[in-house]
């Protein structure tokens, strides 16, 4: 009896070591299958990985295992698709967190301003409408006034290329708050019929 | 041979099992061990908007501060750090030291052992890998300095 | 006997040379601790020998906080020695009581000179936003040109809080001063956020002429060569689109030059169309390029 269970051990363990062995020489990844569907897209378990794992903590540090998983504290928080995976405006609606909005003070209250900007845009994507509530929820006037936007009809000049370099909406939307692959949250407001109807010179 | 082994039946054989149940034990362990911390089927993505900030990290010999978003995003709104505060948006813009922190400023104001925990939990903020250059995490402009291809690989 | 023993002694080797392979893996781990309670030791050792923050402890007439700096200097002494004899975790610990002693410390003897200069710098800025939303809802009554509307900014309220905030600031209560002027930026938000609640604002892609439309679209189509010329740097997902981008971006050229013809001449309108079909194609080779939008 006691021989099995040691010759089952013994033999279970020679072949992971030489599994290991081939893995190391060889180097390869376990998902080596060139025609798995969707690869380059990681799939749910392997979003919001824990520190050690995550490719920028520093697995041997004492650090990286002290430190919260993503995935702990975004148990109870709405989904979404990009980013962090976390649609926050959603979380901060429902009430399933409260962060505060004074650095001492738990229960300051924002001052929230609810006004919709539509820009209208070249080609036959929707125009965009931008919706100061959410923001002012978040941010306070002088993070965007007058730095980043200035705050008078028709003085931002707005391109998607710029959005992407980092500039304007780039500046937050694809590197803290949700990427801009998200084409419909912006772009959420069908044009009307044709596209852009130019004024004539007086 | 069945002889053989009869007679030495205390000795050899029995040792050789014991030292092999053990190095196959231990085998098993360090290989849990290492699977857990060296494979990662796809290169891994830390979390989306995590800052790496190494302005002096490097030169100090501490490995480079990595800043949740997530995490302070949970417990303050923006309005906090990025106006009341006076933290700018540009990763590595901010100009933070050491000095600064423990004199109360930036990250200070609130990692003071009332707010957060305080500045002598070293590995908690530089947990970084050496030699990471300051980044936002999973930015768009970071997308489109390397190929998904090439990460993925 | 002879293949037993054989048979046995070749498992045995690779397990060991298992062992062996998984070692370098642990003992990262303890060659790390060692170099980086060095540094925090480094750290340590500056800040309560060098550092601005010991000059101010020294300077100022606080006994107690003297007392908490040769404190820190006595475990400074005592995590070198434990480091020196390899109590690595012993001297982490020792650093991480000094440095929290330290913080506590410098927290006590401010740096009076740095936070009154923030301080100004905060009282200014705040004064400017207060201004320049000020100004902002000037702009927003006059173009409503209601009367409920004008009343949602207190302009008595305002000015007196400014004037508060400024006789604070004179007078070198700088905390007080910044807490008014808030306060004062709070009046101003608030005023526009109840002036303009639930608008709809809509800026319609509306030139005054069509040289103005031709000027904006040459921009946009130069940003977007720009983002492009970013990405052509990096590896592409194939050498076929690869070419199929760089197509795109030397018939750009052409495109832009063509439209220059045109625009030359007069037929505005012509060079805004074929700019406008030039730069859809340069979105497209774009996200072939692997732009995440």
């Amino acid at each position: 009896m006691k021989m099995t269970i040691h010759s089952l051990i013994k033999s279970g363990a020679v072949l992971c070591t030489v599994f290991m062995l081939i893995l190391f020489t060889a180097g390869k990844s376990f998902s080596a299958d060139p025609n798995t569907f969707n690869r380059l897209l990681a799939p749910a378990s392997e979003r919001n990985p824990p520190p050690p794992t995550d490719g920028i903590h520093d697995a041997n540090g004492p650090g990286a295992a002290a430190l919260q998983t993503p995935k702990t504290a975004f148990h109870d928080l709405p989904k979404s698709k990009s980013g962090n995976y976390i649609d926050w405006v959603k979380a901060l609606d429902e009430k399933k967190i409260s962060p505060r909005y004074d650095r001492l003070d738990p229960n300051a209250v924002p001052v929230v301003m609810d006004l919709n900007i539509v820009r209208e845009v070249k080609g036959s994507m929707p125009n965009v409408v931008y919706p100061h509530k959410q923001h002012t929820e978040w941010l306070d006037c002088s993070n965007c006034h007058p730095a980043i936007f200035i705050p008078q009809k028709g003085a931002n000049d707005i391109s998607m290329a710029a959005i992407l370099l980092g500039e304007k909406c780039g500046v937050c939307h694809g590197k803290v708050a949700f990427p801009v692959s998200e084409c419909r949250r912006c772009h959420s407001q069908k044009k009307e019929k044709g596209s852009t109807k130019v004024k004539q010179q007086k | 041979m069945k002889t053989y082994l009869r007679r030495h039946a205390r000795s050899n054989k029995e040792r050789y099992l014991n030292i092999n149940l053990l190095l196959a034990l231990l085998v098993l362990l360090l290989l849990i061990m290492v699977t857990l911390d060296l494979f990662n089927p796809r290169s891994a993505h830390a979390e989306y908007a995590d800052v790496v900030i190494n302005n002096y990290s490097d030169e100090a010999g501490m490995r480079p501060v990595v800043f949740p978003h997530w995490f302070h995003r949970i417990r303050f709104r923006c309005k906090v750090c990025h106006a009341d505060l006076g933290f700018k948006f540009d990763a590595g813009g901010n100009d933070i030291n050491m000095l600064k922190i423990i004199d109360g400023e930036y990250c200070g104001a609130c990692h003071d052992g009332d707010i957060a925990w305080s500045v002598e939990n070293c590995d908690l903020c530089h947990s970084g890998q050496p030699g990471t250059p300051t980044q936002v995490h999973g930015s768009t402009l970071q997308k489109l300095k390397t190929s998904p291809a090439a990460d993925a690989k | 006997m002879n293949k037993y023993l054989v048979r046995q002694g070749s498992i045995s080797v690779l397990l060991c040379m298992a062992l062996l392979l998984s070692l370098p893996v642990v003992s990262a781990k303890n060659d790390d601790r060692e170099s980086a309670v060095f540094n925090k030791l480094k750290f340590f050792s500056w800040l309560v020998n060098d550092s601005p923050t010991m000059n101010r402890v020294l300077k100022s007439d606080d006994s107690e906080a003297i007392k908490q700096l040769e404190n820190s200097r006595h475990l400074l002494q005592q995590a070198q020695s434990q480091y020196d004899e390899g109590e690595f975790l012993l001297a982490e610990e020792n650093i991480a009581t000094g440095i929290k002693e330290m913080s506590r410390v410098s927290r006590k003897i401010k740096d009076v000179d740095r936070v009154e200069k923030a301080r100004r710098k905060l009282f200014q800025e705040l004064k400017q936003h207060v201004q320049t939303f000020a100004d902002v809802f000037e702009r927003v009554a006059k173009e409503k040109n209601d009367k409920q509307i004008d009343a949602m900014l207190d302009h008595e309220k305002l000015q007196k809080t400014l004037d508060d905030a400024d006789a604070l600031y004179r007078e070198g209560q700088l905390a007080l001063a910044n807490h008014t002027m808030k306060q004062a930026a709070d009046i101003v938000e608030k005023a526009i956020s109840n002036a303009r609640h639930k608008d709809v604002l809509i800026h319609e892609l509306s030139f005054d002429s069509l040289e103005d439309e031709y000027d904006y679209e040459k921009k946009r189509n130069e940003s977007y060569v720009l983002l492009i010329s970013l990405l052509q740097e990096k590896q592409t997902v194939s050498d076929a689109s690869r070419q199929y981008v760089n197509k795109i971006v030397a018939a750009n050229k052409g495109v832009v030059a063509e439209a220059e013809l045109h625009a030359a001449d007069g037929d505005n309108e012509t060079a805004i169309r074929i700019l406008e079909k030039g730069t859809d194609k340069l979105s497209r080779a774009l996200r072939m390029a692997g732009a995440p939008f």
